[in-house]
């Protein structure tokens, strides 16, 4: 995952007008500071068999299962934000500082949001720096506990994304059409993360990402389109050396050519389009979201996920049920293993073992308690069944017998959420 | 004194009563509609005026957020933290219902909600709630 240290030019242009605003301004015309924060603490149990952790986020590399048996690392969280209202007419600053679990188990800061606002109008807000990758209709407050019913973001939705923010600008319009109220975002960035896993980390780079959403809300609904275009490359040791040995197969076996570019080393076309629902008029609470991801190689998985929950309050408690799954959109089956030539056999062989999905189907039944003071208290179980032959659902660290598993596998969470 | 008497006695009378949107009865503002109230509460399109909001704690605020979202405590938790933490608006100032009003009698450009017959003199109503459902 990665830390502080990403200072590409929209990155220092923020960093810079902090530090230009900041002398200019004496004691008595600073401006307007505030300081809002959230914290999470939870303990997941999954019921693995010792056989895998469940994982939270997709960059994380172990947890509740088979590393340990319960898990306080995962889903647990503690940011501060800090908003500057600066003495410069219609500039703002935020940074948002994240202490959380990172894809090396270990809990470290990150900054998720980091940039320099202007807004000449109430109507029109733009963003220079460091903001939270526009995936989805809860992108935003993907870490933020507090703000759902869930204990974590939606794991259909928001697991398969592994980045948390972009570098770049970001353009928001607010419109009220009628009793619709409108808000268009156009964003530019790039990215990078590493992840790790059992055989080497692999870095994602996401370059030139363009994205496009519309978040429009009337009464109780709310409803959200989105959708980006990102070149996106991820490279690790096990992929450079399947490719390697694909490539060099084809030359005597050419299909194995089509085989080796599902795990080429460039920068490959990927779209997502998002969508999202909501109903949110008391007591009730219904929400729904898709994504569909188009990808022309296995190292971004082409995928269609999608996800639905029905939450109802009874005073301070809300019971809450939902149904998720993951579907990988390609061709995830072994392929023939030639009797010749040779050196085709052990690079296909390699292929098919390569051959891992996510397709699982998710249960959800949890409750939310929202308490006095900023506190609310969450507990939520998840049954995950493993839909393929060859997946792992969104475990990690699996032991052979694992892959496809058929009894289902249960995950517990209690959370407190806490915001200020 | 009045004032602290009355609400001192509030927590438990103001279950189940109107709430009213609040200004000090001279402000310039004198009228407001659904749509204008909800963006200078909920989204932060306050134009020159200041809103303030009661605790999570005081049932007059869960009633005026039903009546004027259709959100009970936990939705707007949730909208506010959405709002917040995606840097789209700041809430409003928690107060508690005697600051409240004592806000009100001296700022003309304080806006709040009360229960309806929690108004003191001096204050006027600018937009009636009804009833917590």
């Amino acid at each position: 995952m990665h830390g502080f240290p990403r200072t590409p030019t929209s990155l220092a242009l923020a960093a810079a007008l902090f530090c230009a605003v900041a002398p200019s301004a004496g004691a008595g015309d600073f401006g307007e500071l505030r300081l809002d924060g959230y914290a999470t603490l939870a303990a997941t149990r999954a019921l693995t068999d010792g056989a895998a952790d469940f994982r939270a986020a997709q960059f994380q590399s172990q947890g509740s299962g088979r590393s340990r048996d319960w898990d306080f690392a995962n889903d647990s969280n503690l940011a501060l934000q800090l908003s500057w209202d600066t003495p410069l007419p219609s500039w703002r600053a935020v940074a948002q500082v994240i202490v959380a679990s990172d894809t090396y188990d270990d809990i470290k800061p990150r900054a998720d949001w980091l940039y320099a606002g202007w807004a000449p109008r109430d109507d029109i807000v733009l963003r220079l720096g460091r903001y939270p990758m526009p995936s989805g209709m809860q992108s935003e407050t993907r870490w933020v506990g507090y703000s759902r019913l869930e204990v974590r973001a939606p794991l259909a939705v928001y697991f398969p994304m592994p980045l948390t923010s972009l570098d770049g600008a970001d353009l928001s319009l607010t419109n009220r059409l009628g009793g619709l109220m409108v808000r268009s975002r156009i964003a530019y960035g790039n990215s990078e993360v590493d992840l790790q896993t059992r055989v080497g980390d692999s870095i994602v780079t996401v370059r030139d990402l363009v994205s496009l959403s519309f978040d429009v809300s009337q009464g109780a609904w709310r409803g959200y389109v989105g959708a980006f275009h990102a070149d996106v490359r991820n490279v690790s040791p096990g992929t450079r050396q399947l490719y390697a040995a694909l490539t060099q197969a084809a030359a005597s076996y050419p299909p194995a050519a089509a085989l080796a570019f599902n795990y080429n080393t460039g920068y490959n076309s990927t779209w997502q389009f998002d969508f999202g629902l909501e109903y949110q008029d008391a007591p009730w609470t219904l929400r729904t979201e898709a994504i569909y991801r188009k990808s022309p190689t296995k190292l971004v998985a082409q995928q269609f996920d999608w996800y639905a929950i029905a939450g109802y309050s009874i005073g301070r408690f809300t019971p809450f049920a939902a149904i998720a799954q993951i579907r990988f959109d390609d061709d995830y089956g072994p392929q023939p293993i030639p009797a010749s030539p040779a050196a085709a056999v052990p690079a296909l062989l390699a292929y098919n073992a390569s051959l891992n999905t996510l397709d699982s189907t998710l249960l959800t039944a949890g409750i939310r308690w929202d308490l006095d003071r900023g506190f609310a208290l969450k507990a939520q179980y998840d049954r995950h069944s493993l839909d393929a032959p060859n997946s792992r659902g969104v475990f990690a660290n699996t032991a052979a017998n694992f892959d496809g598993r058929s009894t289902p596998i249960h995950v517990f969470t209690l959370a407190l959420d806490y915001q200020f | 004194m009045l004032v602290v008497a009355i609400v001192c006695a509030r927590p438990d009378s103001a279950r189940g009563s109107e709430v009213a949107i609040v200004v000090r009865a001279d402000s310039a503002l004198t009228s407001l509609s659904r749509d204008d109230a909800y963006a200078m509460f909920v989204l932060d399109r306050r134009r020159d005026y200041v809103t303030y909001d009661l605790p999570d704690t005081d049932p007059a605020r869960e009633a005026f957020y039903l009546q004027l979202a259709g959100k009970n405590l936990a939705m707007m938790r949730g909208l506010r933290a959405r709002l917040v933490f995606s840097g789209l608006a700041k809430p409003p100032r928690q107060i508690n219902a005697a600051e409240l009003i004592h806000i009100l009698q001296q700022d003309p450009k304080a806006i709040g909600y009360l229960p309806a017959d929690l108004v003191p003199p001096g204050v006027r109503v600018l937009l009636p709630l009804g009833a917590a459902p």
